[in-house]
């Protein structure tokens, strides 16, 4: 998926687990189309999501709105939402806001799988 | 970025104080982050890491405060630094705030909106507003 500066790839893993990893900035001009692609894999009964940051380089208030967006629907439906590699910026921005406690980070992809 | 494409909207200034002023015309943040990206690179020391982020969050966060809620046709600002600080001045003539910033607290864990300025508030040392006639006024400062 392709919106303005942020690209989403999708992964489904050999188990339950869908990655989603977007690629870019996201921001106010990109976390509508995150929280769309997110929503729709939810009601399509991809509930438990892995979102990869890895790729992603500057997250603001708006994107992580989006995310938390995507942990309520994911949780509603029964599932979870969990972030994996968050860069420095992420990270700062985590622990501004203390959602590091409600979207604790994993450092790697294995272990944000790891008994999901 | 739309205004890009006649002229840019980023320009700098050096001297003993560093400047850059940019002006933002379309629901992007692009010539934010391009503003911001100058500013670094003409000075002549690199800034701690986080210090510098968390000015750059305390940036785009106000700038996309302004383009969404005041909803002016253009924000204009400055970044400068001198003597090691850096602030930043945003100009609008869009819609007024409805008060001064409020204290940068936290409502709700799951709450998928309004963070924005409780963000600004902590990761700067001071954010100020004022409205002056029709023109609305942002100044944030990071001390050394």
């Amino acid at each position: 998926l392709q919106e303005d500066h942020l690209q989403i790839d999708l992964q489904q893993t050999h188990e339950r687990v869908t990655v989603v990893s977007p690629k870019g900035r996201l921001d106010m001009s990109s976390a509508p189309a995150f929280r769309s692609q997110v929503r729709q894999l939810v009601e399509s009964g991809s509930t438990h999501l892995v979102v990869d940051l890895q790729d992603v380089s500057f997250v603001d208030s708006s994107g992580l709105g989006a995310v938390i967006g995507g942990l309520k629907v994911a949780r509603q439906a029964g599932g979870d939402l969990r972030i994996a590699r968050p860069n420095q910026q992420v990270q700062l921005v985590l622990d501004l806001t203390s959602l590091n406690q409600v979207l604790r980070p994993y450092g790697s992809l294995e272990e944000a799988l790891a008994g999901f | 970025m739309e205004a890009s494409k006649k002229r840019s909207p980023v320009s700098e200034q050096s001297g003993v104080e560093h400047i850059v002023e940019c002006t933002v015309s379309a629901n992007h943040l692009d010539a934010v982050h391009e503003a911001l990206a100058l500013f670094w690179r003409g000075q002549g020391t690199s800034p701690e890491e986080r210090w510098r982020l968390l000015f750059e969050v305390a940036v785009t966060e106000i700038a996309a405060n302004i383009i969404e809620h005041a909803r002016p046709p253009v924000v204009r600002f400055r970044l400068r630094a001198v003597s090691g600080r850096v602030d930043a001045e945003f100009t609008d003539k869009g819609g007024g705030w409805d008060g001064p910033p409020e204290p940068a607290y936290f409502l709700d864990d799951l709450a998928e909106r309004g963070r924005g300025l409780a963000m600004a508030m902590k990761a700067v040392d001071e954010v100020a507003y004022e409205r002056v006639g029709k023109v609305n006024h942002w100044r944030l400062v990071k001390l050394a």
